[in-house]
């Protein structure tokens, strides 16, 4: 399966959204081992749904990498760890200011698990459920200037998110539809520093993939990404912050000496709708290699070394 | 698991950049604000006009460290006792800019009130 998800967000902290919503790499004791490269950029001012000449960051761009492991526990329960680290997070401001910060972001974990499988009718369902541990830096600074939270690594905030995907395969499984939905709720950010909370975040996709020439796989998806608005340390809401946007992805994969792959997809927002004046993505794009490692078969092997004698 | 470990320990480590304790320092003295100043306790949204705040402190070998809830702070000068304040459409209202000044004898704090409207 593809990865589905890369996170066009311009300037939210912490991890963004690698999260493999597919249900590749299940099966009992397979271990799937996967490497991340990320690159955000974001140079355009919205208010509304318009584009608007106001400026104020310049631009703004990511470079993030992260390591996830996912192995099959059962048959249909699946679990995951997911560290990000972000090479480069900077912002270039207008009136000729510059910042960035590096480091480790969040700690992913998180559980899938196959509740419905229909065989005949090639109908999968998986529930799903993620935890997000601020285990990266948020205390980065800039000479004596402690840094915003949109720009420090770690996003400061423990994250739960609640996901489900529906997937349904054509011919013997050449060509498959997706439908995942996911929404993610922040806990309160309460230090002696910074009293903040993020937007809860929903996100819907749709997508098809197909498969050709055996070790290629292409997929197009097109994702709503729902944000509700901050609030700060009065508990008020943060009126330039979320927004609605519309993203199309299309994405490739190939894969080779049977447990390698290597993937590679392109983000473009077609509509957004910012609350307020916000700066917005322009592009994103990312590659990803896996190795599947299944474990069960070597297990097997040794049990049966000494029959053969 | 051993993957996950591996990923922990590496967090772990990433964490546990401790900073080494000068030794006394007989000239210095606990510090104290003198003043914190800004040359404008209102400014316009956007990046144009910003406040330029002043924190002034006693007690010898001072480090500034300034920090705010929302709105953005650059450094103007190297021992980093100026800085200029803006904020964008997302940091309107009231926002308290905090200096601490420290010293190996230990640190100080204090806060200016800089409002941002849109005009």
């Amino acid at each position: 399966m593809l990865y589905i998800q890369a996170d066009a967000q311009c300037c939210a902290a912490g991890n963004p959204i690698s999260a493999d919503g597919s249900p590749g790499g299940t099966g009992k004791n397979m271990l799937e081992v996967s490497l991340l490269y990320l690159h955000s950029y974001s140079s355009i001012y919205y208010e509304g749904h318009q584009k608007t000449d106001y400026k104020y960051i310049d631009y703004s761009y990511f470079d993030f990498s992260s390591l996830r492991v996912s192995y099959g526990i059962t048959k249909r329960l699946k679990v995951r760890a997911e560290i990000g680290y972000f090479f480069s997070k900077a912002q270039s401001f207008d009136f000729g200011y510059d910042r960035k910060a590096n480091g480790f972001g969040d700690m992913i974990l998180g559980v899938q698990y196959n509740v419905y499988q229909n065989t005949p009718l090639a109908i999968d369902i998986f529930p799903s459920f993620d935890f997000t541990l601020p285990v990266g830096k948020f205390d980065q600074m800039n000479g004596p200037v402690v840094l915003p939270i949109d720009i420090q690594p770690s996003s400061g905030s423990f994250k739960y998110n609640a996901g489900l995907l529906v997937s349904k395969r054509f011919m013997n499984g050449k060509f498959a539809t997706f439908l995942s939905g996911n929404a993610e709720f922040s806990q309160r950010i309460n230090t002696e520093r910074t009293n903040y909370k993020y937007g809860n975040l929903y996100n819907i996709s749709l997508y098809g993939s197909y498969t050709f020439l055996r070790n290629f796989t292409t997929a197009l998806q097109v994702r709503t990404m729902i944000r509700d608005r901050a609030s700060d340390n009065n508990k008020e809401k943060i009126n330039a912050t979320g927004g609605t946007y519309l993203f199309l992805t299309p994405q490739v994969r190939y894969t080779f000496f049977k447990y390698w792959s290597v993937g590679f997809l392109f983000e473009y927002p077609i509509y957004k709708y910012v609350n307020g004046k916000q700066l917005t993505n322009d592009y994103a794009f990312s590659f990803r290699f896996s190795r599947n490692i299944n474990f069960a078969k070597k297990k097997k092997t040794l049990f049966e070394e000494p029959v053969k004698r | 698991m051993i993957t996950l470990l591996l990923m922990l320990t590496v967090v772990s480590l990433a964490g546990c950049n401790k900073k080494s304790n000068p030794a006394p320092d007989a000239n210095t003295t606990f510090p104290q604000i003198i003043s914190l100043i800004a040359d404008h306790d209102s400014i316009k949204v956007g990046g144009t006009e910003p406040s330029i705040i002043t924190c002034i402190a006693s007690g010898g070998n001072i480090i500034y460290t300034w920090e705010v809830d929302l709105g953005d702070i650059f450094p103007l000068n190297e021992e980093g006792s100026q800085v200029r304040f803006t904020g964008s459409d997302c940091c309107l209202g009231e926002k308290y800019i905090k200096c601490t000044a420290a010293n190996d004898k230990g640190s100080v704090m204090d806060t200016a009130l800089i409002y941002i409207y849109i005009p």
